[in-house]
Order: structure tokens, then C-alpha cells, then sequence
């Protein structure tokens, strides 16, 4: 089957979204950014795919025999998204054993790179056997952490292996008294080459076979469709690019686009009534108008200060020790909102501290801060022509419920009643709308 | 940054700063140096916004261009501030869209190409993908 | 009208604060004038005085108000005076004044005269120039032009034409009021701790609101005591 797919290289994240010819979404991967742009790429692609071959196995399921072709699904207000209508238990498990599966991989991996470092340079005796506890802790843990019916804290190994390993370095620390940072830092080295591996996260074909075994060995209706769709070719017909770091994207000058175009068209196709977009993303912030066919007609962008980006939260949230999905709900009990008249990303450590010091409760200070951010993004707004009916907000900023209503009052107070709409799939607008663009330069060339 | 888009510039108020000869006005040889103090009070930021929105609109039409590109130079307030009024008044006017970029001309700290460059990219493509979707407007 | 210091002082300071200026709209019900906003320094407010108007001055808001719209007309590196004093205006606070001044304190005050006329077009917007040069014969002839015009253009929107008497008697009253603000700042220098300093910003009927020229020498009194 062929497909086109739109990659979105942001600051944070990065994203892919695979549309087969007629326009429907097959799949879509997340990875983080990292230091290597090519291998965040080909991850989010590879993750796309996998996404893609998961929902064809539910198809197929579902269908039971005949010719794999995906059913048509939106991304409707509903948040249907892309869950098939008649997703499988079997297949949650499947993708849940797959995941399993890629996740040990990169532990095997990660256990390869410690004990490179660690071979390599002279270091303490103690050092090696606590890395060794460790990871022997963490493999033994990775079939309750995979349990059916869990859900975990992040999709990402660095953050999920991260944060284990950390808290199991802090407990040798404490016990056998080896240096943390130690631990630490062998940890923050060898990461970037799991990273960096693509091999780390292992084929689908593979691990696809190991998780059939894992969930349903006997079930021959799911082995036979996982196999008939690991079989199935999947063919790249065309690509697009866009993102922060799209020029570093292995796309020849014609297929990247910006990505004011992208998340203009994304956000057109995921609400196609929307005529005002806005985008707050890691490190900028876009106000996007759009005309009826997701054409933009004007933009404004968050000039060199990253000020009220989704950076500055992830600061905060680092400076409060808690997750970044943990700052809105938190948020959103405080009663009385502090004031604070600066979001400056640098001192942001330094402002939280102070008020702190005052006696303002966290979740006060929290709520000011979700309306600082939004106050800037109002600003945007207003330079780039206002706000029209729809109105439609992406970025990662979007998920967070305390941002969401400090912008949805603001926008009431100054614009007047309008619709508002958020996807919960809303990052990966601007590889929706890269895909889409995609899609339509392969069928030109069709056409040729 | 505008050759590798295949952009052409066709007018400019920048050349204006020093005065306006659109407007008919020539110096008179007989009184050298008092037409040249004439044509200098009559330069572009001597102009009240009003004027300059009206001027602007003008050479958009005259010049049949795309769009208008408004370059905000953080060391001129006197040529910059409120552009962005004007961008949005000139923009009303001609129903082409405005691009706009802030940068400077003296101190090369305010200067950021790569934030120019996405800027103007993404305006380009703006500007294209209208001309392609049918309608310069 | 016997009014104790510690009132007049929150009377002062209310004003100060009132963004929406409840205060003018009273005034102009009471005397059927017109009243005109201005930016400090240079507007002659003994010319306004002498026509009728009441001169209000505007210092932009302060850290209580949310630039929403503001922001719109001014790219990042603008100050916040001219950016709160549009937001103001977009949103009807200043909707009691019938026009503003804008004197040549600064290039973005200078333009945003400009900006006034195209957002506020039946509203009166006057720029005021001021000369460089001091010679009677060069500067004297340009302000007197400047002001000249600025006196015909209130005159347009309503307010009393100027006659000299009058005018004469505004320098009068404006020069008494700053002989009692010079003796106010000179008791702070001597006793400091009667005057503080924010009781002082408010009080004197400075720019930040309407021109008060009644309380002062009331305040002198209170205070000597």
C-alpha cells in the first residue's frame, strides 16, 4: 500500500503522520527530539508505521479475512481520532506486548553502552556493581511495568528508564554509598547513544512475532493477521518536511515547508471551520488565520524571547518536582491566582522561589503563571488580526487544562463567543498538515 | 534570502527617509539650498501615519506587488513604531498580505537570521500558496 | 470646604487610579466643557485652562492593567506607556475625553498621534511640535504658530476661543500652582518624613489626572500644621 507522510521536527518533540492516497490517517509516531535530527526522523516515521500496521491489524480483525485496506476515520471534535470504531481488546494487548518488547530491547541496549563506559574509563570498583543492580532490577521489572492494564508515566525510554534508574541510583547511593551523580552521569552519556541507535528499538517484525507469542499464542486469527500485515509493503510515495528543525530533515529543498503552512492546513483538516490557529509549542508561539480552504492568509510569531512557550513550563515543573501533566491540574485548584508580571524562561527558578519564600501557596503562583503564558499568546493574537470564529488551539500547551481555561476566558472577554476547539491529537498538526501536503504533490505528480 | 525564494522587490518607502519626490515636488535650481531643506522637512518620518499608510497603499497598487514586506528596525523608532498599524491598515487597503520581520541596522545583536529566514519563508509560502489556490488576493 | 489630609490624599489617589475617569465625565456634566487628554510634559495647560477644557493627564496604566489589545499595534522593543494608552483607548476608558495631545517627548509618542487619528478619527489628535531653536525670531514664531493652531483646532471640537484676559488669568492660577508644589517639594527637603513620597506623586493635581488647582493650598496648610 502506498502512503505519504508529513514528519514535524519540533524543539521537543518530534512527529510523523502516514496518510494512505486517499487521504485517510494510517498511523502517526512521537519520538523526542534529540541531538542526532536524522535518527529523530526516521524513529517518528518507524513509529507512524508501527501505528499504521497496529490499526490495519485491528482492521483486519475486525473484517476477519479479505484485502487489508484501512476504514476511513477522521479527527473528529469527538476525539475518535484514531481509534477505530471497533478496536480490539487483543490489539491493546498486542501493541502493549509490543512495546514491552522494544522497551527491553533498549534496556539491552543501554546495558551494552554502560558497560562500554564503564570499561573504559577507571573507575571506582563500586561504580560497576551498583550500574549491574540496577539494570538487573530494572529487567525484572519490566513485566509488571508492561502488565496488562497498566499505563505509565511516559511513552519515552529516556524518561521512562530515566526516572527508574535515578530513583534505584539514589538507593545504592544511600546504601553503598556510591557517588549519585556517578550513576547519574554514566546514565546521561549512554542514553544518547540508546538514542541515537536505531537498532535499540529492534523491527516490528520481530518483536510483532515475540508479542503474538506473549498474548495470544493460540489465537491463529490474530497471528494470521499480524502476519499477513508485517508482511505487507509499505510504500513511501512522497514526503514532506516542517519544524524547527526542517532544514536539517534528509528532504530535498522541494518537500519542506514551513510550518506556519503545515499547522495552518493541519488544524483546517482537523476542524475544517476553524479560521483562527493557535500554537504554543516547546520554544514558540504561533497565531495562525486561516481562510476556508486552510490556506493562511496571516501569521505572527513569538519573537527571539521564548517567554510563555511551553519551555517555561517545563521549568517550572522541573524547579516544583512534579511532571509537566502534573502543573495544570494543579493549577486549577488554586483560588486565589498570584500576579506575576514577568515569563522569563531564565529566572523563571528564581521568581517561583521568591514567591514561594512569601508564602504563596503553589498552586496560586501556578494559576498566575498559566495566565501570564496566555496573556502573551493574547498578544500574538491580536497582532495577527484577532480572533474569528472557530478558533482552534494546538501545541503541546493545549493538553494543559489550567491553559486552556485561562485562554478560553480571555478569548470570551475579548472576542466575544466563539467556538473553541482542541484535538487531544492537536501535536501532530503540523505533520498532519506536512502529510497532506505531501499527499497532494504525489497526486499532481500522478496526474503528470 | 528573497533571490532563493524568487522574490523581487519593486518599491521601498526606505528610500524616502531622505524625502519624497513622488508627490511632484523638484528642486528649484534658482534656490538650491532652500528646496534642499524643503525636500529633507519632507521626508518619510516627517509624514504623520496617516500619509504614510496612504503612500504605502499606493505603491502596492502602482506597483502591482504580492504583498508588502515591513522590516520593523529597532533603532529607527521614529520610522517603526506602530508598523504594526500600519501593516494591518495598509493590508485593509490593498487586500495583499503584509509580511513583518524585526532586525536592526546597527546593532548586529537584534539580528537574527534564523528567525528572518523562517519568517520570511513562511510568508513566501503563504503568498504562494494563494497565487496557487486561485486569486493574487 | 474643609477637607482633612489623610481624605484628600485617598481622594488623590482614587483619582489617580481611575482608569475610566469618572471624575471628567462629572466635571463635563457640571460644565458643559470639553476635556482633553495629554501626555506630559510640554502641553500648555494654561492654554486649554483658558478655553474652557479641562486638561487631563494621561500617564499610560499602570501595572494593574492587561495589555490585550495594545500589543497589537507595537512590535516587542516599544515601552509600555504607549502600548497601555492605546489599550486604553480600545477599551473605553478614555471614551470621556474628546481628544489628545501629543507633544514631541519621543518618536513613538510622535507616531502614535498618528495611529490616534486613524483609530479615534472624530476624536481630536494634535501632535505638538516644539522648537529647537530658542530665538524669538525662529523658535518664538514656530511654537507661537503651533500653539496657534492647536488653539483653532479646540476650538473646532467645541471649546471656547481664546482671548487674552483669560489666558493671562490661567498663567496666573498654573504659576500660583507651581509656586505650591516648588514649597511642598522644599518642606519635604526640610522634614521628609511629612511628605512621602506617595502621597506626594498623587496629590499635587499632577498629570496623572485631571488639573486640580483648588486642594493644594489646602494640603500646604494641613501639612505646616
Amino acid at each position: 500500500m502506498n502512503y505519504t507522510v508529513g514528519i514535524d521536527l519540533g524543539s521537543t518533540t518530534t512527529k510523523a503522520v502516514v496518510l494512505g492516497m486517499d487521504g485517510t490517517v494510517l498511523g502517526r509516531g512521537i519520538t523526542n527530539s534529540r541531538s542526532n535530527y536524522d535518527v529523530a526522523c526516521q524513529i517518528a516515521l518507524s513509529e507512524a508505521i508501527i501505528h499504521a500496521r497496529f490499526s490495519l491489524i485491528g482492521d483486519a480483525l475486525a473484517r476477519g479475512g479479505g484485502a487489508l485496506s484501512p476504514t476511513r476515520r477522521g479527527w473528529g471534535p469527538d476525539g475518535a481520532g484514531m481509534k477505530h470504531p471497533t478496536r480490539v481488546e487483543l490489539v491493546a494487548a498486542l501493541e502493549n506486548a509490543l512495546r514491552k518488547q522494544q522497551y527491553s530491547s533498549q534496556l539491552h541496549v543501554l546495558r551494552e553502552e554502560l558497560g562500554r563506559l564503564l570499561a573504559r574509563s577507571s573507575v571506582a570498583g563500586g561504580l560497576s556493581e551498583s550500574v549491574e543492580r540496577i539494570l538487573r532490577q530494572m529487567s525484572d521489572e519490566v513485566d509488571a511495568l508492561f502488565a496488562p492494564g497498566t499505563s505509565r508515566k511516559s511513552d519515552f525510554f529516556r524518561d521512562l528508564a530515566g526516572s527508574r534508574y535515578a530513583q534505584l541510583a539514589e538507593e545504592q547511593s544511600r546504601v553503598h554509598g556510591v557517588p549519585f551523580d556517578a550513576l547519574v552521569g554514566l546514565f546521561d552519556k549512554a542514553i544518547v547513544d540508546v538514542e541515537n541507535s536505531t537498532a535499540a528499538a529492534g523491527r516490528f517484525e520481530d518483536h510483532a512475532i515475540a508479542a503474538v507469542k506473549d498474548v495470544g499464542p493460540e489465537n491463529d486469527a490474530l497471528a494470521s493477521a499480524v502476519r499477513r500485515v508485517v508482511e505487507l509493503k509499505l510504500t513511501q510515495v512522497g514526503s514532506v518536511g516542517t519544524g524547527y528543525g526542517r532544514q536539517r530533515l534528509p528532504f530535498p529543498e522541494g518537500q519542506i515547508r514551513s510550518e506556519i503552512l503545515c499547522h495552518g492546513l493541519g488544524a483546517h483538516a482537523m476542524f475544517p471551520g476553524t479560521r483562527t490557529v493557535l500554537d504554543i509549542g516547546g520554544q514558540d508561539t504561533k497565531a495562525i488565520q486561516v481562510d476556508d480552504q486552510g490556506i493562511v492568509t496571516s501569521f505572527q510569531m513569538n519573537d527571539r524571547c521564548a517567554a510563555g512557550c511551553g519551555r517555561y513550563l517545563g521549568y517550572i515543573a522541573d524547579e516544583m518536582n512534579l511532571g509537566l501533566h502534573e502543573l495544570g491540574p494543579l493549577a486549577s485548584l488554586s483560588v486565589r491566582p498570584v500576579r506575576i508580571n514577568s515569563t522569563c524562561t531564565v529566572f523563571a527558578g528564581a521568581e517561583l522561589r521568591e514567591r514561594l519564600s512569601l508564602g504563596e501557596k503553589r498552586e496560586d503562583i501556578l494559576a498566575g503563571l498559566h495566565r501570564a503564558i496566555i496573556l502573551r499568546a493574547m498578544s500574538l493574537l491580536a497582532r495577527s488580526g484577532g480572533v474569528q470564529n472557530e478558533f482552534t488551539f494546538t501545541g503541546g500547551v493545549a493538553k494543559n487544562p489550567a491553559a486552556v481555561r485561562a485562554l478560553g476566558g480571555l478569548i470570551v472577554e475579548n472576542y466575544g463567543e466563539v467556538r473553541f476547539n482542541i484535538s487531544p491529537d492537536s501535536i501532530y498538526t503540523g505533520a498532519l498538515g506536512a502529510a497532506l501536503f505531501a499527499l497532494r504533490d504525489a497526486r499532481r505528480a500522478e496526474a503528470n | 534570502m528573497f533571490a532563493d525564494e524568487g522574490a523581487v522587490v519593486v518599491a521601498s518607502t526606505y528610500t524616502k527617509v531622505g524625502g519624497v519626490y513622488d508627490t511632484g515636488f523638484r528642486h528649484d535650481p534658482s534656490r538650491p539650498l532652500e528646496t534642499l531643506a524643503d525636500y529633507t522637512m519632507g521626508c518619510y518620518t516627517n509624514l504623520n501615519l496617516p500619509t504614510r499608510v496612504d503612500m504605502l497603499a499606493r505603491y502596492v497598487r502602482d506597483y502591482r506587488a504580492d504583498g508588502f514586506l515591513i522590516n520593523s528596525v529597532k533603532s529607527c523608532n521614529s520610522f517603526s513604531a506602530g508598523q504594526l498599524h500600519i501593516l494591518r491598515e495598509v493590508e485593509k487597503r490593498v487586500s495583499r498580505p503584509g509580511g513583518f520581520i524585526e532586525s536592526d541596522l546597527v546593532d548586529p545583536r537584534y539580528f537574527s537570521a534564523a528567525n528572518i529566514k523562517n519568517r520570511l519563508e513562511s510568508y513566501f509560502q503563504m503568498i504562494e500558496q494563494k497565487r496557487r489556490s486561485g486569486g493574487g488576493a | 470646604m474643609e477637607e482633612s489630609l489623610p481624605d484628600l490624599v485617598a481622594r488623590a489617589e482614587a483619582l489617580y487610579r481611575d482608569y475610566t475617569l469618572a471624575s471628567v465625565r462629572d466635571w463635563k456634566k457640571n460644565t458643559g466643557g470639553i476635556a482633553v487628554g495629554y501626555l506630559p510634559i510640554y502641553v500648555p495647560r494654561e492654554l486649554l485652562h483658558a478655553q474652557g477644557v479641562l486638561p487631563v493627564g494621561i500617564m499610560g496604566g499602570s501595572d494593574d492593567l492587561e495589555i490585550i489589545r495594545g500589543d497589537a499595534f507595537y512590535q516587542s522593543y516599544i515601552c509600555h506607556i504607549p502600548r497601555s494608552t492605546i489599550e486604553l483607548g480600545l477599551n473605553h476608558s478614555l471614551d470621556a475625553l474628546d481628544g489628545m495631545i501629543f507633544p514631541a517627548i519621543c518618536d513613538v509618542i510622535r507616531n502614535l498621534s498618528g495611529m490616534w487619528k486613524m483609530l479615534f478619527p472624530e476624536k481630536l489628535s494634535y501632535y505638538l511640535d516644539v522648537p529647537q531653536d530658542f530665538d524669538r525670531d525662529v523658535g518664538g514664531v514656530f511654537y507661537r504658530g503651533a500653539l496657534e493652531d492647536l488653539s483653532r483646532l479646540l476650538v473646532a471640537h467645541g471649546a471656547q476661543p481664546l482671548e487674552t484676559e483669560r489666558l493671562r488669568e490661567s498663567i496666573r492660577l498654573y504659576n500660583e500652582n507651581r509656586r505650591q508644589v516648588r514649597e511642598l517639594y522644599a518642606l519635604r527637603q526640610k522634614e521628609p518624613w511629612r511628605v512621602p513620597s506617595h502621597e506626594l506623586y498623587v496629590v499635587p493635581g499632577r498629570h496623572g489626572g485631571p488639573s486640580q488647582l483648588d486642594p493644594l493650598p489646602g494640603v500646604l496648610e494641613d501639612v505646616r500644621r
